[in-house]
């Protein structure tokens, strides 16, 4: 039978800020790596402009150009090496967190109760580095689903077995 | 287990649902190539008489391929599961167990209507579209199934087991919740929002004419307007036809939701609300109170006179088909909306919800990037009328009309941070919103998905957050509240979740 008891709201189970996971270590080196990919397609860009269609167009356009190809370069890869450090997660007994972002910031929470399933995948470039990523589906659509990235390989299926079955714990109840 | 009222045997539709397949099929055909039509009535006749060949032959197709659809339709019932064999060239055997279904839908037009018999939609949770759909039943045979749905599913029976007794017995039988009526449908016709009808009736006028123009017919000829015929035309001319195409605008409106939800009537079922609707459509919803979860309603400026809401129950779906799963009442008073959510929620539940204004922080910085925006602006037509040279008059309109919508945001801006609100108690957590209407939200704390809190670099330097609320039926987002309130909801929200034994669907 469900009972509706009053709850102080102060003395509910926090989330504890500090003791939050930092992934692996590795996963910097994916998150440059890729940032690197999209760098040299920027310049290839860059560089076929210059070669086919820079003569047509006054000076500064290039010079313009140029420098906004650099800031978003360099951009990406200080974003990418400053923001692996702002991604962490966090297990509980009930819940998941993940948290992410240098400039805007996310924490997301999804209960184990409201998982609908899970799965590990790897991309080629996680692959090498023997990486996967940890992906929890809700029925609240796209937005609300959950991807821990940055996980050993051995470490995300752990975490996914630790999860199906506190799933299974918790529908039993 | 009952008797499952012979279902388990193999069977095919009643016969009309022929006539249904044969409509259906002919309908999304028209719907496509209607303009091929025209030059049969406007003239042209020699040269298409090929057009005219093909279309018999691909209606005849058509048909045929519609019998051959019916006859290789079959359903029947095996266990606790719904299974539904069909396909012309592939067959294709769908599988639905009876916990998945959420809803039952009757539908009736003119001919299920003349022949009684019922069209069936099949609602499934987090699929894209309607599982299936029977064209037609006859009109006991899709009773007898719904009833026998219902009685079967395991997670009612498990529902049944926990209510206790006294609530059995009281909702063991149909009680009526709501009833509109022909004048209620008229007021709530004369009171929508005509914004919309207007662009939608210029925008279907402006396909037209583009159809139109596509095989070949030039509208323009006709209705050649040259800057005289404008100066002829006076402006009390001008006045009293945009007056009348308003009125018509209104009727048409006002027609259109009285046979559209001609008696409607909401009626309690054991566990949860069927909603009947329609004169020419018969609309029969019925929808089970676990899988419910958002509690919508909202009014305009002219509703708010009459004190009438729009209210949507949302179910768990995904976004795409979100409206056709949603009960909506067109008309509503706001007792008979606590009427209807005190079948969800202990009585005094929204009583007892406290509620919060966001931060003003909100408004301000809305306002300062309008202005920004703003002046900018001003110095671009400024910079233009010098290096230019515009005539006086038109960048005097520029100008005009740039304060205008400057004005107009910051306006609505004002209005719209003085209506977000946002409340909560031990069941339920309660967004408002609106600029000129109101538009009210009720999640159901414990059924929510999950919930997410972020920060753009400017609310981290000011100690503010966005608390994001996923539920089974989309997404809904407070904006700029205390990083310290909202991880308090969060935490709040999660341990009710997380506690909350019941069935969130």
């Amino acid at each position: 039978m469900f009972e509706n008891i009053d709850i102080d709201i102060n003395s509910l189970p926090r989330v504890d800020t500090k003791s939050f996971i930092s992934l692996d270590e590795n996963y910097r080196t994916v998150l440059i790596l890729k940032s690197l990919i999209l760098s040299v397609v920027l310049i290839a860009v860059f560089i076929l402009y210059y070669q086919l269609m820079a003569e047509k167009y006054p000076l500064y356009i290039s010079v313009i150009l140029f420098v906004l190809m650099l800031i978003l370069v360099l951009g990406n890869i200080i974003f990418a090496y400053l923001g692996f450090k702002r991604k962490k997660y966090k297990l509980r007994l009930f819940d998941i967190i993940y948290k992410t972002g240098l400039l805007w910031r996310s924490e997301t929470s999804i209960p184990f109760v409201r998982v609908q399933h899970s799965e590990v995948i790897q991309d080629p470039i996680e692959r090498i580095f023997k990486l996967a990523k940890l992906k929890l589906y809700t029925a609240g659509g796209h937005s609300s689903d959950l991807n821990v990235p940055g996980l050993s390989l051995h470490k995300a299926e752990q975490l996914k077995e630790f999860v199906t079955k506190r799933i299974q714990e918790e529908e039993e109840e | 287990m009952s008797i499952n009222n012979g279902f388990s045997t193999p069977r095919k539709q009643s016969y009309v649902a022929i006539i249904m397949i044969v409509y259906r099929v002919y309908t999304k055909v028209i719907k496509q190539f209607w303009y091929l039509l025209i030059p049969f009535f406007v003239g042209k006749k020699s040269s298409s008489d090929i057009l005219l060949y093909s279309l018999i032959v691909l209606s005849l197709v058509l048909a045929i391929y519609s019998i051959v659809d019916f006859f290789r339709y079959r359903f029947y019932i095996e266990d606790t599961d719904l299974i539904v064999e069909k396909g012309v060239f592939s067959r294709k055997r769908i599988v639905i167990p009876f916990d998945r279904i959420q809803s039952i839908n009757f539908k009736q037009n003119i001919i299920h209507q003349i022949f009684n018999v019922v069209g069936l939609e099949i609602d499934t949770a987090g699929t894209n579209k309607k599982e299936f759909d029977f064209h037609a039943l006859n009109k006991k045979v899709s009773n007898d199934l719904r009833d026998y749905i219902f009685a079967n599913r395991k997670n009612v029976q498990l529902n049944i087991a926990i209510a206790n007794q006294k609530e059995e017995i009281k909702t063991n039988q149909i009680q009526n919740v709501i009833r509109l009526e022909i004048n209620d449908l008229i007021k709530i016709g004369l009171t929508q929002n005509h914004f919309k009808s207007l662009f939608v009736a210029l925008f279907s006028l402006y396909w037209i004419i583009e159809q139109l123009k596509n095989i070949g017919i030039n509208i323009d000829k006709y209705t050649k307007v040259t800057e005289d015929n404008i100066l002829n035309l006076s402006l009390y001319l001008l006045v009293s036809l945009s007056i009348f195409a308003i009125i018509i605008l209104i009727i048409v409106s006002v027609i259109r939701n009285v046979l559209r939800y001609y008696n409607l009537v909401l009626n309690r079922i054991p566990h949860g609300f069927k909603l009947e609707y329609g004169l020419f459509d018969r609309n029969e919803i019925s929808v089970m109170d676990n899988k419910m979860q958002v509690v919508k309603w909202s009014d305009n400026l002219l509703r708010r006179l009459l004190g009438l809401f729009t209210l949507h129950i949302e179910l768990a779906s995904s976004v795409a088909v979100k409206q056709r799963k949603s009960i909506l009442i067109p008309g509503i008073k706001r007792k008979d909306i606590n009427k209807i959510t005190e079948f969800y929620f202990s009585k005094d539940t929204l009583d007892t919800i406290k509620f919060y204004s966001i931060d003003r922080y909100y408004v301000i910085r809305r306002i300062l990037i309008v202005s920004i925006v703003y002046f900018f602006s001003l110095a671009g037509l400024y910079l233009i009328n010098h290096l230019f040279g515009l005539k006086s008059q038109e960048s005097e309109d520029v100008f005009i009309i740039l304060t205008m919508l400057f004005s107009y945001f910051v306006f609505t801006s004002l209005l719209k941070y003085r209506k977000m609100k946002f409340g909560f108690n031990n069941e339920v957590i309660q967004i408002n919103s609106g600029i000129f209407g109101n538009r009210y939200s009720l999640y159901t704390a414990y059924k929510l998905q999950g919930v997410k809190v972020t920060q753009s670099p400017v609310q981290v330097r000011k100690n503010l957050a966005n608390l994001i609320l996923f539920s089974g039926a989309g997404n809904e987002t407070i904006h700029y509240i205390k990083l310290f309130d909202a991880k308090k909801i969060r935490d709040f929200l999660l341990y009710r979740i997380e506690t909350d034994k019941r069935e969130w669907m």
